[in-house]
């Protein structure tokens, strides 16, 4: 061999720059034409794998990802049995067939890497270090709670389908999170992990949960008798929480979310939610306990239903009637109210303009104008109030997401798909990882990333 | 006891379906081409052996397939099916040591010539071999590939365990990253 062939041989070495990879169910390998599993960056391989794994793949063309054959089967088998998930119940949230559940969670048995990673979403796993790191980096706090939820015996049980539910709401909160520091997008000072927390639920709860609310509307600069003109922009763009919609049994209203470091708000699509502003009272109800509750409340999972939001949360709960003393007064401070029921010609006018000035409900408004004027308004008279002026803002996320069908699940198509178009377009996450968060095609993410981006504001 | 079997002219052996399925020797893939010493061809003086052929006389039998261990995977050959021959060696071995990386590269088992297939292999008894095809650069590209090359060895009457392809990464499965499978010779 001369040395003119030699150089002509190493030559052949690719370009480290723009490198794909690609995982299978056991294997990650450099990028070729036959692989049929997920393409990685160079940046997803160094989070998830680190720099030494990523040097021998690119040394020894593929390697082994798994210490022992018994991964990954063994972490989905114990994470589906920690929620509370039959097999069946499974295959039915994830749309997988139950044979190929089955085999997911059998030592040796080879399945495709996408629909392990379809899995993971509904076990609130990470499916980037699947087999690789032990448990997946799963939550096993939230993973308890979320049992706990389908074996309660009393009213508040919830469906084994509310529960793959909330876990996958989990899976998108946690990617949300970890896509935004990819892209350099940090939340709000005041929601990050060491933010403020308030333990004290000392009674009177409902009078803490008022002085939370004007302490918070202070800390976000917002004017005393100023309406909130969209909660949704306020938590998902400007706070940078994720806010995940889900389709849910209609009594869960909202819930709020811990999985590991990271905290998100769950909004129930159905029931009264569909109400923009039962909607705005409940994202703000989350938002206290986001916001307020120390982890130990918190507990990684706190589900409420309508009943907890707008009526008598059940019992004497401190923890449920600050969040809502908060979420009215947050939305519709006390003194503003005071001044328009003041300056009304009488209580019907005065109920009608606040539940209009400020976007809240009816019933949310004769409470609590009952509550700081200290008026009977049980029985009090009012015109329907119109809240069309607040669909527009509150709505986007449910309604507009261009470029992709409606295939897309109503989890994916907040904030979430800006933030996971604008990392595929940054070269963070590839094309695959996109549509695998979008549970889009390949090809038509790649196309409509751009335009999800910039409804996002996030293009450039 | 896998000594060189000598062949004065080529004549049909174990592997010559698995060469009529590739069709034409290929060249070695060099992307991770690194040291000249790569291409240095082995001899049998250096511990280049040949496959040896056997009658099906005495093969090993049980259901277990092997469980890979650390120790085993050190004492792991690699393997080439050459135009006439299919070879092995220690990928550590005294020859490999003297390299720039240490060990041997399947290059070394060709001189850098064109091969039909490689892959590593554990020798689990005489007669009992685990086969993968992790060789960069001439590993094989499909399955149906991956299958001959372990029937092969069944054919040259070996009880032959594979580990398979992997259809995710386009390569062949490393040694622990799946069950081993029997390949039988009439498979």
């Amino acid at each position: 061999m001369t040395d003119s062939s030699f150089e002509e041989i190493g030559n052949q070495r690719p370009a480290a720059d723009g490198q794909l990879f690609v995982r299978s169910q056991t294997q990650l390998a450099v990028d070729n034409p036959f692989a049929k599993g997920q393409r990685l960056t160079r940046a997803q391989v160094e989070d998830a794998f680190g720099v030494s794994l990523l040097r021998r793949v690119e040394e020894e063309d593929v390697v082994s990802l798994v210490e022992t054959i018994n991964e990954p089967a063994k972490t989905l088998r114990e994470k589906r049995i920690q929620l509370g998930l039959d097999v069946d119940q499974l295959a039915r949230s994830s749309k997988l067939p139950i044979a190929l559940v089955t085999d997911a969670e059998t030592p040796g048995k080879i399945v495709p890497i996408q629909s392990l990673n379809t899995l993971c979403q509904f076990l609130a796993l990470d499916e980037s270090v699947l087999g690789y790191k032990a448990a997946a980096g799963g939550d096993e706090k939230l993973g308890v709670r979320l049992r706990l939820l389908s074996e309660n015996r009393d009213v508040r049980a919830f469906s084994p389908a509310t529960v793959a539910a909330l876990a996958e709401a989990a899976w998108v909160i946690a990617k949300q999170m970890n896509l935004s520091g990819l892209i350099s997008r940090q939340p709000h000072s005041l929601v990050r992990h060491d933010s403020r927390r308030d333990g004290d639920y000392n009674y009177p709860a409902y009078r803490k949960g008022y002085l939370l609310a004007e302490r918070t509307r202070k800390l976000l600069d917002l004017a005393p008798d100023a309406p909130i003109e969209s909660v949704r922009v306020l938590v998902e763009e400007f706070l940078r929480i994720p806010l995940i919609q889900v389709t849910l049994e209609t009594r869960f209203a909202g819930a709020t979310i811990a999985n590991g470091a990271h905290r998100g708000i769950v909004v129930n699509e159905r029931g009264r939610n569909s109400e923009v502003a039962v909607r705005r009272m409940t994202t703000c109800h989350e938002l206290a306990h986001l916001m307020w509750d120390p982890d130990e409340q918190l507990d990684r999972l706190l589900v409420d239903d309508y009943e907890s939001i707008e009526g008598r949360p059940s019992g004497a709960d401190a923890v449920e009637i600050r969040a809502n003393s908060f979420a009215v007064a947050f939305l519709a401070p006390r003194k503003a109210v005071i001044d328009i029921v003041a300056a009304s010609s009488n209580l019907g006018n005065a109920l009608t303009r606040v539940c209009e000035r400020f976007g809240i409900s009816a019933s949310a408004a004769r409470h609590h104008v009952h509550n700081v004027c200290e008026v009977e308004t049980a029985t009090v008279r009012m015109a329907a109030p119109d809240f069309s002026p607040w669909l527009a803002a509150e709505n986007r996320t449910i309604d507009f997401l261009p470029g992709l069908d409606d295939g897309v699940p109503i989890s994916r198509r907040g904030m979430f798909s800006g933030i996971v178009a604008k990392a595929y377009i940054a070269g963070a996450i590839s094309a695959d990882t996109a549509a695998m968060c979008l549970r889009s095609p390949t090809e038509s993410t790649i196309a409509a990333a751009p335009g999800i981006a910039e409804i996002w504001g996030l293009l450039n | 006891m896998f000594g060189l079997q000598k062949k004065d002219e080529w004549m049909p052996d174990s592997f010559t379906p698995l060469r009529a399925l590739v069709g034409s020797p290929r060249a070695p893939r060099m992307t991770t081409f690194k040291h000249k010493d790569e291409l240095k061809p082995m001899q049998a003086s250096d511990g280049l052996q040949s496959v040896l052929e056997h009658s099906m006389d005495g093969l090993p039998t049980g259901n277990a397939a092997p469980q890979v261990t650390d120790e085993m995977k050190k004492e792991a050959h690699l393997w080439v099916v050459r135009e006439e021959d299919a070879v092995h060696a220690p990928e550590y071995c005294d020859f490999g040591n003297a390299l720039a990386e240490g060990r041997i590269k399947h290059t070394n088992l060709t001189g850098g010539a064109p091969a039909y297939s490689g892959g590593e292999l554990i020798w689990i008894g005489d007669r009992e071999v685990l086969v993968n095809g992790c060789s960069g650069r001439y590993g094989p590209t499909n399955a149906e590939e991956m299958i001959a090359a372990a029937r092969a060895f069944a054919i040259a009457g070996y009880r032959c365990w594979s580990t398979g392809y992997d259809e995710g990464t386009g390569f062949c499965f490393r040694f622990g990253a799946s069950v081993p499978v029997e390949m039988k010779r009439d498979d």
